[in-house]
């Protein structure tokens, strides 16, 4: 790439001033493909191997589509992705082009979050009673309520 | 393990102060948290894809056709068909829309 770009530098040196070569323009879209595989693990130990192997599996795939391009497409991807990165840069935290990113999922349905909250509500008025305890008083009516839900890998 | 918490903060009326302390109000707090430890059941990926092609049409034809592969071997790679999606287009580098 930086040799084309150096050879395309010193060709124009020979040429006419006002025929100057113009680079070829091309254009470039991205867009984001997402997928779930499901797991069945039974303990974080299968669940490390099954998802390596997975992962592994991704990765090896062609997701560039690298085996249907001419050397010189590919050339020009390679160029078009510097050219992006150049221009508009990425930033460690925002996924590249061709490099997939992971996420671990499960959902809770709502009959176990109801019981969670449940129990959460339980030991927040255990504690209000207890501070309320410390100043000689007896709790009331609930006037306030705050409830954060926070999944946390 | 991923794991989910349920945080929750109430606030109580200190119902002693309102009936023994006439003039006195007041509020008493309290938290409490309920922590659910679970394996995963699914392995999400997200994979930006960019394709170039000499003219915007070029370009989106070229999108169209990577798009499909990219869910053919999704689908192949043991991905659940349902979930295998792709975003539509945006423009990455080249002609702006204003010029074509």
């Amino acid at each position: 790439m930086m040799m084309r770009r150096l050879m395309e530098q010193e060709s124009d040196f020979g040429e006419e001033e006002g025929e100057e070569k113009k680079p070829e323009e091309t254009v470039t879209v991205a867009f984001t493909a997402t997928a779930t595989w499901p797991l069945k693990s039974a303990t974080a130990e299968e669940l490390i191997i099954e998802a390596l192997a997975i992962r592994k599996k991704i990765e090896g795939l062609d997701l560039e589509g690298k085996a249907v391009k001419t050397p010189e497409e590919l050339e020009a991807m390679e160029e078009a992705a510097a050219e992006a990165y150049s221009r508009y840069g990425y930033d460690d935290g925002e996924p590249k082009p061709g490099k997939p990113t992971f996420m671990f999922m499960k959902k809770i349905d709502d009959a176990k979050l109801d019981e969670m909250k449940k129990a959460a509500f339980e030991k927040a008025k255990a504690e209000a009673a207890k501070n309320a305890a410390l100043a000689e008083r007896k709790v009331g009516p609930v006037t306030g309520l705050q409830v954060q839900v926070i999944s946390a890998g | 393990m991923r794991s989910a918490i349920v945080a929750m903060f109430i606030g109580l009326m200190a119902a002693g102060m309102a009936a023994g302390a006439e003039g006195m109000t007041g509020s008493v707090s309290g938290g409490g948290y309920e922590e659910f430890k679970t394996l995963p059941d699914e392995m999400r990926m997200s994979v930006m894809l960019q394709v170039t092609g000499k003219t915007g049409e070029e370009a989106i034809a070229a999108y169209r056709e990577r798009a499909e592969a990219a869910k053919k071997m999704f689908t192949e790679a043991g991905a659940v068909a349902e979930t295998v999606k792709t975003e539509s287009p945006r423009l990455v580098q080249g002609e702006s829309p204003s010029r074509r």
